[in-house]
């Protein structure tokens, strides 16, 4: 019990130097730490395609226990693995494009989230549908936008989020203003009844 | 920024991804823990062999010849060595010249005289 305080309170470079000395705890501490939060951000980047989702979290941090010992402290933990499991995603998608398969970063190519769709113009929205509202807003979002908004979403800076993504740091502030911009057009459609089909 | 909405995270991990993840970890780490052993191992074994080497080397060093100390014994047996008598001095020379002349006349017995001489 003491042995596992002491774990939570170890930053992420002890954990991993803990690791490569063979605790496999530090591993278990590490992964709780961050799977929930790559979890959701692949869940909303991969809209409904679960097995997908699995596939690549999966991947990622298989990656990412073959690569621990290499890591050197050149930013956050997270922000590297985020970084990994994105680049994981995208060569899949190349992968998948060029064998013609159903990997797609376009939202509006992705099978149908449930949802907003079927709210009825004159419902009000209570807490559920509200979160089913923004989860389809963000699904239907450019692969880029909804990108910087889920990683603003975990928390990282835009100079994580442009190195991330290979671009300016005003790109990535770009595409979050656009971002914004269009979940709050959607969202105010819903309240207008504009996406009830 | 405000707070990550609760409402992206669409679902939990689901348990069995969990047990793999971790269970390939635990795999990792065994790894880890035998490559440290062996790599201690190593250097230690690499110190004791040095260790030998060195004391090998050290330890069987050919001994110069005159620099070997004389005991105590040894020491009072020299100057009885020294003090010999007349006597046995003379018969030390008799003999050695016996020697040398038994010494001179199997020489030219043995010697081969060249053709005419």
């Amino acid at each position: 019990m003491q042995a596992k305080a002491r774990d939570e309170d170890c930053s992420d470079m002890e954990l991993i130097r803990a690791f490569g000395r063979g605790d496999e705890r530090a591993f278990e501490t590490l992964y709780h730490r961050y799977r929930r939060q790559l979890y959701g951000f692949l869940n909303n980047l991969i809209p409904g395609n679960p097995t997908e989702v699995d596939e690549v979290f999966e991947e990622s941090w298989l990656r990412v226990i073959e690569k621990l010992p290499h890591y050197r402290d050149e930013g956050r933990f997270s922000a590297w693995l985020f970084r990994l499991s994105r680049n994981l995603f995208i060569d899949r998608v190349r992968r998948d494009a060029r064998n013609a398969g159903h990997l797609s970063l376009n939202a509006e190519e992705a099978p149908d989230v449930p949802g907003a769709a079927t709210l009825h113009p004159t419902h009000e929205l209570d807490s559920a549908e509200i979160d089913a509202v923004i989860r389809e807003a963000v699904g239907k979002l450019p692969p880029e936008q909804r990108e910087v908004f889920l990683l603003r979403q975990q928390e990282f800076s835009f100079k994580e989020i442009a190195e991330m993504q290979n671009c300016s740091v005003n790109t990535a502030l770009g595409r979050m203003q656009y971002a914004l911009k269009s979940l709050r057009r959607m969202i105010r459609d819903i309240d207008e009844g504009g996406l009830v089909s | 920024m405000k707070k990550r909405y609760e409402s992206l995270r669409v679902r939990e991990v689901p348990p069995e991804l969990d047990g793999r993840i971790l269970a390939a970890a635990a795999g990792a780490a065994r790894r880890n823990r035998m490559r440290r052993i062996f790599r201690a191992w190593c250097w230690s074994g690499s110190a004791v062999a040095a260790a030998f080497l060195a004391g090998f080397v050290i330890f069987h060093q050919p001994q110069p010849v005159d620099t070997v100390s004389h005991t105590g014994a040894e020491r009072q047996e020299l100057p009885a060595l020294m003090d010999w008598s007349t006597l046995e001095q003379a018969g030390y020379n008799l003999a050695f010249e016996l020697d040398s002349g038994n010494l001179s006349v199997a020489e030219l017995a043995e010697a081969r005289i060249p053709e005419g001489f």
